[in-house]
């Protein structure tokens, strides 16, 4: 069976040079996947090719969603096939309040969740739906981020350093969330991160990125057991 | 009281048109109510640029145009066609909104920096020909001022009226209606999803596509609405200054879009509105002050003769414009007396508990 999402020999890059060198990965449907690695590994630059952002440019190989190559489709695009994407930075659009920036999403999405259903998995959200996102705390503002996602109910979704920069009770929370989504909704995940204990208590696999190369592909048991491969790739 | 903050905007709309002319005219003032009309038309045509610009992100360097079509549609077909007002100002307002059109397809999908130059450079081709005066049709630097007001507008020691079958109506009641129409029109505009998605186009770009939508198609619908809705502006100006003038296409008249949105909040619904106020009235204010009697004007101990320095109002002007872009440049003056309201309101809840 083909899988849901196959990077093949990724290449990619900016304008002030190539970042990254042939990634290749699978995520098979239904799968919670994290992508590894210290800053300025390409991991970033991973998702933002796979979602089809203005910048990087693709130099090389192939990204293939459910079979179909998605190179040179713009983001909405590929947004309308049925890929979901967080960037970092919990974004929201400041100036519309929780509800509106859901509405967002549900307008533009072709088959789009409900109102009411996507609240249901984020019950502090539904206690404040007019409060604009620029008011919200930074665990408030991811969790409009992934509902965001989620409201367009997409059969990928990628979310780029979801915990970064947040509480440690938050990143529990969100931890849940992502887990909820995966198994309720049955919604194929693939995220970046950097922490290394978010990354084990959600994922069941994971890829190591360095230097613009995955550089392993391991389960959550040798991640957690093999000390070196942590200190070699990640610095923990 | 929820249905009073609900239709805010409408009932702040209608209170600006009916308060505006007596406000301005009182004597403490400028004493005289005629610049409400100019006012009014002005305030159509920044918001229409503050559509763009405010609520869709994409600064327009070239607006005048727009304003100059709409303007110079009812003045060609009047005073040169001999054809009636309404198909002008219909032929003007449709052009504005197909030229807005294909200069967005052509010209949105650039960067920020590039779209204003490029609105800049196209505003000054557009003044450039019709400084050439094609066809003898838009008379050149002189513009149109023969017979260029349609028979149903009769003017009478410089007041304008408008006859109607039934009825002759105030040419400021008549520009006050259509005000109203189009900023309600604009209102529900930016109310309707369609204007939330704009918003969210201007808050973050990337973020908008990445959630699935067209960004550029967003952009090319806003680009058109807010040039017809600024040609509309520009035929009420066409009969309010009996003619069309070529500093209409100006580059100066883009620019004074831009500062007055600025000046007013661009973040605002009505930040435009307050923008051309605090412009309009303060140019005015400045430049008829002649004598500065103090302590005050009937009881003159000490008289200054200051019409030297206030002729230069557009100094002065910049410099208020300078304060209010250090102080908050997406805020304005609506922001600022926005958040002065909440701080007294909070203050006086205080006191009284």
């Amino acid at each position: 069976m083909t899988p849901l999402l196959d990077v093949d020999g990724l290449e990619a890059g900016y304008e002030t040079g190539q970042v990254l060198f042939g990634v290749d990965l699978r995520v098979d449907r239904g799968e919670l996947v994290s992508l590894l690695g210290r800053n300025g590994a390409g991991k970033s630059t991973t998702m933002r090719a796979i979602a089809g952002a203005k910048t990087p440019r693709v130099l090389g190989g192939d990204v293939r969603f459910d079979g179909d190559s998605l190179l040179g489709s713009p983001a909405y695009d590929v947004a309308g096939r049925g890929i979901s994407f967080v960037p970092e930075g919990r974004r929201c659009f400041p100036r519309l309040s929780v509800e509106e920036n859901v509405r967002v999403s549900i307008n533009h999405a072709e088959n789009p969740m409900a109102m009411e259903a996507v609240l249901d998995h984020f019950p502090e959200l539904a206690e404040m739906r007019a409060k604009h996102a620029r008011n919200m705390s930074g665990g408030e503002q991811q969790m409009l981020a992934i509902a965001r996602a989620l409201a367009t109910n997409p059969r990928l979704m990628l979310l780029d350093e979801p915990f970064e920069g947040l509480a440690p009770y938050i990143v529990r929370r969100i931890e849940d969330i992502v887990e909820d989504i995966n198994e309720q909704q049955d919604i194929t995940v693939l995220f970046v991160e950097q922490n290394v204990a978010a990354a084990l208590a959600v994922a069941d696999r994971h890829y190591i990125l360095d230097e613009g190369r995955i550089v392993e592909e391991v389960t959550s048991r040798r991640l957690r057991e093999d000390e070196t491969l942590r200190q070699r790739y990640l610095g923990v | 009281m929820s249905a009073l903050s609900r239709y805010r905007v409408p009932v702040g709309l209608l209170v600006l048109v009916v308060a505006l002319r007596p406000v301005v005219a009182h004597q403490w003032l400028l004493g005289f109510g005629q610049i409400a009309t100019s006012m009014l038309i002005w305030m159509l045509f920044v918001a229409a640029f503050n559509l763009l610009f405010g609520f869709t992100g994409l600064l327009s360097f070239g607006h005048a145009m727009f304003f100059g079509f709409g303007m110079y549609g009812v003045a060609i077909a009047v005073a040169r066609l001999d054809l009636p007002f309404v198909v002008g100002a219909v032929v003007g307002v449709a052009f504005a909104a197909a030229f807005g059109n294909l200069l967005g397809r052509l010209i949105v999908e650039k960067g920020e920096i590039y779209f204003a130059m490029l609105t800049l450079a196209v505003g000054e081709a557009v003044y450039f020909v019709v400084n050439r005066n094609p066809l003898g049709l838009t008379g050149g630097s002189n513009g149109i001022s023969q017979n260029a007001l349609p028979p149903w507008v009769e003017t009478f020691r410089g007041q304008k009226s408008v006859v109607l079958p039934f009825a002759e109506v105030e040419w400021y009641w008549v520009v006050a209606v259509v005000f109203l129409l189009c900023m309600l029109a604009l209102w529900q505009l930016l109310r309707s999803p369609f204007g939330r998605s704009l918003v969210a186009v201007r808050e973050n770009e990337g973020l908008a596509r990445a959630m699935g939508m067209n960004v550029d198609r967003y952009k090319i619908a806003s680009f058109t609405a807010s040039g017809a809705l600024a040609s509309i502006a520009g035929v009420l100006l066409e009969i309010n200054t009996q003619g069309a003038s070529i500093e209409t296409f100006g580059v100066l008249t883009s620019g004074d879009a831009v500062l007055m949105a600025v000046l007013g909040g661009v973040n605002y619904f009505f930040g435009p509105v307050a923008g051309v106020f605090v412009w309009q009235f303060t140019a005015e204010y400045l430049s008829s002050f002649r004598m500065l009697n103090l302590p005050t004007t009937e009881l003159a101990l000490v008289s200054v003769d200051v019409s030297g320095v206030l002729q230069h109002w557009r100094f002065l002007l910049g410099a208020l414009f300078v304060a209010v872009v250090l102080l908050s440049p997406k805020d304005g003056v609506w922001g600022a007396l926005r958040d002065g309201v909440r701080v007294a309101a909070a203050r006086f809840r205080e006191v009284r508990r």
